[in-house]
């Protein structure tokens, strides 16, 4: 069981559980960035400000064109493929997951420049790493990444 | 390094099977990485704890704040990125929010 401390944050007008990340792709260190943890989100999404900051991700098409429309900011979303996701335990370690990432592209250039959100740590994250989010301490939440079934 | 390696059930009520990753690192990955990745956390819990105190000036403005320190602002993303640049501030590793008006709540 890896514990992941979380910190209740004031943004985008609430409080939110947000997450200090590390993002890597295979060559490497991309920078920081702040995760919204939003379970009502199906997919883990960057948005487009970040790919600004990031500039070595270059979104590709899906298959089949879709849009997601969040908080009001339409985007389109494609895949940046897998990323890591890193995140700090609460033995300080740096712990790391792989997973693919979509991005919120541009669908109305203006609107979404000016979206606040840069990332969001959607609901694939948490089934695929069979996460918990604890707060039975409410001063001290906790997002648990239980350990799955050992490869052979 | 310590690297371990788990199969994990991809999606509830799926058969997939996905390889998931599951490093965790110790006194090897190089200390420069730990102290921005601190430093990082240190300007979004700082940012938080005084968004109140920002707002009146920097209301729907994004701001870019670097060592407890708002150091540009700008309603212009674009701008507020070259303007960064200018102070040799690394993007990458820098915190940037919009702050949006007091009244309004985004619902995700």
């Amino acid at each position: 069981m890896a514990d992941i401390p979380l910190e209740i944050y004031r943004a985008y007008g609430g409080n939110r559980i947000m997450l200090p990340v590390s993002l890597k792709d295979s060559s490497g260190s991309l920078g920081f960035v702040k995760a919204l943890m939003d379970t009502g989100a199906p997919d883990s999404m960057l948005f487009i400000n970040v790919l600004k900051r990031f500039r070595r991700l270059r979104p590709a098409s899906l298959p089949e064109p879709k849009y997601s429309n969040l908080a009001g900011y339409l985007f389109e979303k494609r895949t940046l493929g897998q990323l890591f996701i890193v995140l700090r335990d609460s033995e300080n370690n740096l712990v790391e997951f792989k997973q693919e990432v979509f991005a919120g592209a541009n669908a109305n250039e203006q609107l979404a420049s000016a979206n606040p959100l840069e990332m969001i740590i959607g609901l694939d994250f948490l089934v695929s790493n069979k996460a918990i989010l604890n707060f039975r301490n409410p001063a001290k939440p906790l997002l648990q990444i239980e350990q799955a079934l050992p490869s052979q | 390094m310590e690297r371990r390696q788990y199969w994990n059930l991809s999606d509830a009520g799926t058969s997939n099977l996905r390889l998931t990753e599951y490093k965790i690192y110790g006194d090897c990955m190089a200390s420069a990485y730990l102290s921005d990745f601190d430093a990082y956390t240190r300007d979004l819990k700082w940012l938080s704890e005084n968004l109140e105190n920002l707002r009146p000036k920097y209301e729907n403005k994004f701001i870019l704040v670097k060592d407890k320190k708002v150091i540009s602002a700008s309603a212009n993303y674009d701008r507020l990125l070259e303007d960064a640049v200018k102070h040799n501030i690394d993007v990458s590793k820098a915190v940037i929010e919009r702050i949006i008006s007091k009244n309004v709540e985004l619902l995700l």
